[in-house]
């Protein structure tokens, strides 16, 4: 990816939103500059409060998505491998996986209570299902040939999950946990707009937002944005090195 | 000797009939003969192959192979379609390791050299290091082979091997796959389309009918261990040439 190619719309979207603001043509109770909103964004990450919230939701979002990375990898590998599993599972999921998280609230608040553990919980929730549905699928692609040859070898079966199961499969566990990563951070910011808490980014933005602060509202929007961006760009990196070999 | 005992095996078919693939089919292998086999597509010389390495079972009769069930690595198998075997997330050294760390008992320095010797071998060494999918087809095809044979198995099962390999380097590797079959005393089947080829890699030489495939004919190669290319050209050559295709005309034409 070309970064400076990358770079042209977002100044573009910048400066249309620069002459939309300062030529009075959108109220700034709606939107403000950008001036002011980087402003504001550069006060609160200097303050450290922008920080704070930041790293609360990190945390959150990290534990959730790592708590579903441990339980969806294997259950998908083991779901793409077994005929039996993957119809018993099937239709179980592709339900689930057509409610939103956030619909599920109420039950999650029900058997967590109202702390970070419920929040995580729709995290893990969510993760874990998009990190199963693209592990799976990545294990169906395995060449039975590569399994043949193994065994032809003498590999057990202990040797086959792991030698050709589980690196055949990386492309989409891979695919997986990129979704899973960026979604749990989405959804830990949405719990923290509506699961009682003090400290976040959601929490940040929906309380700027009530008491109508709205350059600092927007503020919290782009470091969001940031963060997610940042955080793909790393995944992507990280990507090219470990999956070099896909698809050539 | 291994032992195919007549084995029959048929396979269902789509629209749920069954198919026959081989029927009573017998064939012994001496310890270190090279058999290769010559016969029409589908008549059923791959599903010979997975018999012998156990990867499908007879419908009735039995293979017999001279070692426990247990035993790792008596076999190594040259699958036909060799492009989706290698593994394309190691290198072509690690490839060849593969076996080896499968078996056990040795340490990566010793895998890594017993790997990179085996390369030297076919003249590859200096891919050691690339990535499968930095090979040219032929190469890759040659992996292939360096992995079936890096761990010197009794058996090895070859499927048409050579049929990505230009006509130069596959007579170069017909006489240093014998050299190397003959030292190393490996009992071979060799799955050929090319009738230049089974007859100077094989002591025998089974031309086989269509589907279902039955041995024609088994014919004993008179050409000694020690064999050179211009033995291709001798009158003799010619006139097993010519029995072998007259025996794989004659069963095309009453199998039509
Ligand atoms: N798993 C299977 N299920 C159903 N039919 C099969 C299966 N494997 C092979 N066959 C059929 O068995 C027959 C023999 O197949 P096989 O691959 O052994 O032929 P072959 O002699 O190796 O042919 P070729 O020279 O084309 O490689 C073919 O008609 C094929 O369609
Ligand atoms: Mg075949």
């Amino acid at each position: 990816m070309n970064i400076i190619t990358g770079i042209i719309l977002p100044i573009l979207l910048i400066a249309l939103w620069h002459i939309l603001t300062v030529t009075g043509f959108i109220d700034p109770l709606f939107l403000p500059t950008p001036e002011s909103v980087m402003h504001t964004l550069i006060a609160g990450l200097s303050s450290g409060e922008l920080i704070g919230h930041s790293n609360a939701t990190l945390l959150r979002s990290i534990g959730g998505f790592m708590v579903a990375s441990a339980v969806g990898v294997p259950i998908g590998l083991l779901i793409g491998r077994s005929k039996l599993l993957s119809q018993l599972m099937q239709p179980t999921i592709d339900f689930f996986r057509s409610v939103p998280a956030s619909a599920l609230f109420p039950l999650f608040l029900f058997m967590f209570g109202t702390g970070d553990t419920a929040k995580i919980a729709v995290v893990v929730y969510a993760a874990a299902l998009i990190t199963i549905v693209n592990t799976a699928y990545g294990a169906m692609q395995v060449r039975e040939t590569r399994i043949r040859a193994a065994k032809v070898m003498g590999a057990t079966s202990w040797d086959i999950f792991w030698k050709v199961i589980v690196p055949e499969s990386f492309p989409g566990i891979f695919a997986g946990l990129r979704i899973a990563l960026s979604l749990s951070f989405v959804i830990i910011i949405v719990t923290e707009m509506f699961i009682g808490t003090n400290v976040g980014l959601g929490y940040y933005i929906i309380n700027a937002q009530m008491v109508y602060r709205v350059p600092e509202m927007y503020a919290g929007i782009a470091l969001t944005g940031l963060i997610g961006y940042i955080a793909n760009m790393g995944l992507l990196i990280i990507q090219k090195r470990v999956l070099h070999w896909v698809g050539r | 000797m291994i032992e195919i005992k007549s084995v029959s095996k048929s396979f269902t078919k789509p629209n749920g009939g069954r198919v026959s693939i081989l029927k009573q089919f017998s064939l012994n292998i001496k310890k270190g003969e090279i058999v290769t086999l010559f016969g029409p597509n589908g008549c059923g010389k791959s599903t010979l192959l997975s018999l012998l390495s156990g990867s499908v079972e007879p419908d009735r009769g039995k293979v017999i192979l001279p070692w426990s069930e247990e035993a790792k690595g008596n076999i190594g198998f040259v699958f036909q379609n060799y492009g989706d075997v290698l593994h394309p997330w190691r290198t072509v050294r690690e490839n060849l390791e593969l076996p080896l760390e499968i078996h056990g008992g040795s340490t990566k320095e010793q895998r890594e050299e017993q790997a990179l010797q085996c390369l030297k071998n076919f003249g590859l060494d200096e891919h050691a290091d690339k990535y499968v999918y930095q090979l040219s087809g032929g190469q890759h095809q040659l992996v292939t082979i360096c992995q079936a044979t890096v761990y010197n198995p009794e058996l090895l099962l070859c499927d048409e091997p050579f049929s990505a390999l230009d006509y130069t380097i596959s007579r170069r590797l017909w006489l240093q796959l014998r050299n190397f079959l003959v030292k190393h005393d490996m009992s071979t089947m060799f799955v050929s389309h090319a009738i230049d080829e089974a007859i100077f890699l094989g002591d025998r030489v089974c031309v086989l009918s269509p589907r279902p495939g039955k041995i024609l004919k088994d014919i004993k190669i008179p050409f000694g261990k020690e064999r050179t290319l211009d033995m291709v050209n001798t009158p003799e050559f010619f006139a097993i040439r010519k029995e072998i295709l007259s025996t794989f005309e004659e069963g095309r034409k009453k199998s039509a």
